[in-house]
């Protein structure tokens, strides 16, 4: 019959598009069968990528144009590693006389002394080209990580584990705009919050700080570790490279430049810390 | 060629292309933005076996890419069906024009498929459709898909057997 052809594809595209919103739904709702499947391809895209690596380094090494690429490219990043860590210790020492003044007067604040913790290496990064705050390492649950803990590198914070399969996870960055944590200003001890602006732009400080505290620049940002917060205390975020006041919600607002090397991440320590609060 | 040997050589072509998104493309960068290769198929899927095989197979590579990346589930199946479908109903204009026409339609469809993309992530809570590189991201599909549209429409009209290759080839 012409009119039940004609209406074939239409019936076809509308039972698409309804089975599309079924999918949308479900995986909305976290259905435990959804998630392993999608765990396991996840999992499969780890080795592929890292195969893809291995086999185009020559071509991406004669690509870059220098014979000796990869001793340079490691001998850089071991020096730029060893600055990082310099920096992270500056800004921990020039909290630790207020911190330790602060730790002696409220007796009880959960201290994270030596955290264990394991190393990760990073098997790709974001394959959405909308979406530049994520990284897959290649560990998962059977190293025992689990959703919430946090990622860092010898310069600092970089994000916390957003999806975890057997052996991959997703890193979800700090430089996430929906990332939120809450901080310390190194010096003062300022409470406050700050949150991700996107992969190429500073990390802000937005809400907290008010607009009589006197803010120095090139001073460390921390995270708080508050009892509700989501990170160990004291991990550095970056140093405050700009103040402005915001005469609206008679706040500060401060512009970080953040200390972990997110333009060269290689590899990166998952802390095996959960936050009190989930 | 029966159902099931259609199916079996799209499920083929979807692991291949899937493999070399994930290992190759996730590589490249041109202008900084990573290639979409699997709009590509989706829409060369429409036009070499028509709307309704567009809109099915559209959607089972939409929702393959959804998998391992960091969207909410099923975003793409949704675009790629409904680009696949739309793509389909040009089959028509692919048959009657010439290689230049083809390319173009590959690449307006695949531009289309993205920009579908990031209105449905805007609308589901995400914020693709004001990424600051929307623009750059656009244009290197509409690059891709115009690069890739013969290849593409010869290996869609290879999964689809030799009932449907005429529209591809």
């Amino acid at each position: 019959m012409p009119g039940s052809q004609r209406r074939r594809p239409r019936t076809t595209i509308i039972m698409m598009i309804l089975l599309s919103f079924t999918v949308i739904t479900i995986g909305a709702k976290d259905v435990p069968v959804l998630g392993t499947v999608r765990s396991s391809i996840i999992d499969v895209v780890g080795p592929i990528g890292r195969g893809f690596r291995s086999a185009t380094k020559p071509i991406r090494s004669w690509w870059g144009g220098v014979n000796d690429f990869d001793r340079v490219q490691a001998e850089n990043q071991k020096l730029r590693d060893e600055v990082e860590r310099l920096k992270a210790k500056q800004a921990a020492n020039s909290a630790a006389a207020s911190d330790l003044a602060r730790l002696k007067e409220q007796e009880g604040i959960p201290f994270i002394g030596d955290i264990p913790s394991k190393l990760a290496q990073i098997t790709t990064g974001t394959l959405s080209n909308f979406d530049n705050n994520t990284i897959m390492i290649d560990r998962g649950a059977t190293s025992g990580f689990k959703v919430g803990m946090p990622v860092v590198t010898a310069g600092g914070l970089v994000g916390r584990l957003e999806v975890v399969t057997q052996d991959r996870s997703r890193v979800r960055l700090i430089t996430d705009p929906d990332f939120t944590i809450s901080v310390k200003l190194a010096s003062t001890g300022i409470y406050a919050v700050g949150h991700g602006n996107g992969p190429d732009h500073p990390f802000l400080v937005d809400d907290g700080v008010q607009l009589d505290q006197k803010i120095d620049k090139g001073d460390g940002i921390l995270t708080s570790g508050l009892a509700s917060a989501a990170f160990p205390m004291n991990i550095p975020i970056g140093t405050i490279t700009k103040v402005s006041s915001s005469q609206s919600d008679l706040t500060q607002v401060l512009e970080v430049d953040l200390s972990a090397p997110f333009e060269r991440l290689n590899a990166v320590r998952v802390l095996l810390w959960e936050p009190a609060i989930k | 060629m029966t159902p099931l040997h259609v199916a079996v050589r799209w499920a083929f072509v979807m692991a291949v292309v899937f493999v070399l998104q994930v290992g190759l493309m996730s590589q490249i960068k041109i202008f900084g933005v990573m290639p979409d290769i699997m709009v590509v198929l989706a829409v060369c899927a429409g036009l070499s076996g028509g709307n309704q095989r567009g809109a099915v197979v559209g959607f089972w590579i939409g929702l393959l890419w959804d998998m391992p990346r960091p969207h909410q589930l099923g975003l793409s199946a949704l675009a790629f069906c409904v680009i696949a479908f739309l793509a389909g109903t040009a089959q028509v204009v692919i048959l009657q024009s010439g290689r230049v026409m083809s390319m173009a339609i590959v690449a307006a469809a695949s531009l289309a498929g993205v920009l579908l993309f990031a209105i449905e992530d805007q609308i589901f809570g995400g914020d693709a459709l004001t990424n600051q590189h929307l623009v750059a991201i656009l244009g290197v599909s509409a690059l891709v898909g115009a690069a890739l549209s013969r290849i593409g429409l010869r290996v869609a009209g290879w999964a689809d057997g030799p009932e449907t290759r005429s529209a591809a080839e």
